[in-house]
């Protein structure tokens, strides 16, 4: 009885090859033609015959995403990674999904993957510079950009990925000869950008405001010229400002890092701290381990009677970063509120070192 | 009648009441208040003695010029810069005027902090803490600083007692400076339970057994603490105005010894005692005889915060602040952050 079974099932498979095929062709033509979601189904068909498609699982990964579905296509994309794990395109569009999901540090994992397999690609190369910038590592976005630069002196998009990098490093001097450079092209927004961001380093706050409202005005949509508009309002204690700025970005881009965080400093000004709490756990979502955040978490547990809950938090924030001067400060708080004098006077000595070596080093750079 | 309404007159009146039920049996304390700096944090512009007394002041900078003029019990702000000019009532006075005095105005429905302030030292107007390096582009600029609800609600906060607000920025009400209830939180309610003759529920908190740490918590809400200047700043001269970081950096300072703690010295509920010999006795709780943590003076017994706790001058507010980090200061030696 089993043989016959197992004859029957071999025939029938015998039989859906071709009009599996049939159904894979047709997916394709859908995807081609824009009909993602028809696509999508006639994959899912093709998949429940085929499940070990590499093909098939990328093409529904990519079409999944084109229809904003970007939880799914994750899921396909690493179904395919599990058959082939160095498949580059597949890499390369898992990257791009958890980019698109501001899953940025997922994202850079990604593409630093896929970088060796495809050295002269330039979008995963742009992708992962702009990766490195918006997790705040410009030094490696610099080091990618510059044999690129040199190739493609005139490509705008890089030199405005580059001379970003450049100004968030403090690098004003190069900056500046990029930014030069951009707007030899004509007044574009990202050359405003440019310039507020070098103004907001020199503390320049009504010339980054009136650069960054320019940017603004000539293309609205440009990514993080709201976030950066917030930031000066900041500096200049316009708080109301500062938050529309910062909702206008997030409408814009959901998953931008400033604008939560930045929210998140707002709603804790304002004594909204669920609301701040929440802005800080989705900013910490964006910036997984990001110590700033961290703190930030345990200044609202303090301020909410989580005396424990941000000792813990605490504790281990100045264990990974034995440095982070307000981190020791905030943790002498939390053990006088617990009774544990002799472990908060030992953190108020840690700060006092960290003030003084801090003092010595700016009196040796004078 | 909404909500916040009927909230806000119940708290009002709590506000006003306490104070004058506290008296019926803390006598000493409530007298001592009235005349206490803290009490008179905050006025009503038309309260404001130094606005009474001082009819026509007037500052310059380049080319916007200010004037603060009373008249009929109301004092207006101006600022021209010879071609438009932008006036507004002054609403609340900030500081009892050891200092200076700061103030408040509303336009538009916003609140804002005037660009100058008095200064008794100078007699006169100057630019108001911070607002001395401000761009002034045009005149709304030049003439304040607007404040966002929740830095008022700050402000308020501390220089007030129970301040209500109904939205975001509307204040319902408030009892002027700082009163029993903002330091003795439960004041309200065993004031009831005293009237009521419940003793039990009349059972409070007692400040003066807090210690050394929780002392500095209470009085750093509004005292900026150890804690807000470790880590925001400001370093060098500028932390001479915050008391309490100086005092915990003092070598002697410590933590478990109330000593040490704020009340050890200042009253609360009185006078800023400006005699330097009267603070002698308290250095002495612990430097009368030389033992194995405290020394005593090889040079005097009397005037000790002289030597030991130099006056700093901030020029930008004019005045002459004690340094609580209390040391053996030489002359010349750097300012110690």
């Amino acid at each position: 009885m089993r043989s016959v079974l197992a004859l029957a099932l071999a025939v029938s498979a015998l039989l859906a090859q071709p009009q599996a095929e049939s159904i894979l062709k047709n997916a394709i033509t859908l995807h081609q033609s824009g009909d993602y979601s028809g696509a999508i189904r006639l994959y899912r068909q093709y998949l429940k015959v085929r499940p070990d498609s590499l093909d098939a699982l990328s093409n529904l990964g990519a079409a999944l995403a084109h229809e904003g579905r970007f939880t799914e296509a994750i899921a396909e994309y690493n179904r395919a990674l599990k058959i082939q794990p160095k498949n580059p395109q597949a890499l390369a569009n898992l990257a791009l999904a958890y980019y698109k999901t501001g899953r940025i540090s997922e994202a850079r994992e990604k593409l630093e993957t896929v970088r060796p397999l495809l050295p002269n690609n330039q979008q995963v190369a742009f992708l992962l510079a702009d990766c490195y910038l918006r997790l705040g590592d410009y030094q490696k976005a610099i080091a990618l950009l510059d044999p690129w630069e040199k190739e493609m002196p005139n490509d705008l998009g890089l030199s405005y990925l580059l001379g970003t990098a450049l100004m968030r490093d403090q690098q004003t001097e190069r900056g500046s000869q990029v930014i030069d450079r951009i707007l030899r092209h004509g007044d574009s927004a990202e050359a405003r950008l440019l310039l507020a961001t070098a103004k907001l380093n020199a503390h320049d706050i009504p010339g980054a405001r009136e650069d960054l409202e320019k940017a603004i005005e000539l293309n609205p949509r440009l990514p993080e010229a709201h976030s950066y508009l917030g930031l000066a309002m900041l500096n200049a204690g316009d708080f109301d400002a500062a938050a529309a700025a910062f909702h206008a970005e997030l409408q814009l881009d959901p998953f931008n890092f400033t604008a939560v965080f930045q929210l998140g400093m707002l709603a804790k000004r304002d004594q909204r701290f669920n609301e701040a709490l929440s802005l800080f756990e989705r900013s910490l979502a964006l910036h997984p381990k990001d110590s700033a955040v961290e703190y930030q978490i345990a200044t609202v547990e303090l301020a909410t009677d989580k005396v424990e809950q941000a000792r813990r938090r605490l504790e281990k924030l100045v264990q990974e970063s034995p440095q982070f001067l307000e981190a020791h400060v905030s943790l002498a708080t939390v053990y006088y509120r617990l009774k544990h004098r002799e472990d908060g006077d030992r953190e108020r000595a840690i700060v006092r070192q960290l003030t003084a070596d801090e003092e010595t080093k700016k009196a040796a750079g004078k | 009648m909404n909500r916040w309404f009927l909230l806000a007159g119940q708290v009002a009146a709590l506000g006003t009441t306490v104070a004058q039920d506290c008296e019926v049996c803390h006598r000493r304390e409530a007298e001592a208040a009235k005349s206490a700096p803290m009490t008179h944090a905050l006025q009503r512009a038309g309260e404001s003695d130094f606005l009474k007394n001082n009819l026509d002041l007037s500052f310059r900078s380049g080319k916007f010029s200010y004037s603060i003029r009373r008249e009929d019990n109301t004092s207006t702000y101006s600022v021209t810069d010879g071609i438009g000019s932008i006036s507004a009532s002054i609403e609340w006075a900030f500081g009892a005027g050891i200092v200076g005095q700061t103030y408040l105005y509303r336009r538009d429905g916003a609140w804002y902090e005037a660009a100058v302030s008095f200064y008794p030292e100078l007699k006169g107007l100057d630019w108001t803490p911070g607002q001395a390096g401000r761009l002034r582009r045009n005149l709304e600029e030049a003439a304040g600083r607007k404040i966002d609800s929740a830095e008022a609600r700050r402000c308020l906060g501390c220089h007030s007692t129970n301040a209500v607000w109904s939205r975001a920025s509307d204040l319902e009400s408030l009892t002027t400076g700082v009163q029993c209830a903002q330091c003795h939180t439960s004041a309200a309610q065993h004031a009831a339970a005293m009237t009521r003759g419940d003793a039990a529920r009349a059972v409070v908190p007692k400040l003066a057994t807090m210690e050394t740490e929780e002392l500095a918590n209470l009085c750093g809400k509004c005292h900026p603490s150890w804690a807000d200047i470790a880590a925001n700043g400001p370093r060098g001269p500028l932390n001479i105005r915050f008391q309490f970081y100086r005092l915990t950096n003092s070598r002697c300072y410590d933590s478990a010894d109330r000593r040490i703690a704020c009340t050890a010295c200042h009253d609360p509920h009185g006078r800023l005692v400006k005699d330097s010999s009267s603070y002698d006795s308290k250095c002495q709780q612990c430097h009368l005889v030389a033992n194995a943590r405290a020394k005593t003076c090889p040079v005097s017994k009397r005037d000790c915060i002289t030597c030991h706790m130099p006056k700093f001058e901030v020029p930008e507010l004019h005045y002459q602040f004690t340094d609580h980090r209390i040391r053996i200061a030489r002359a010349g030696d750097k300012y110690p952050d």
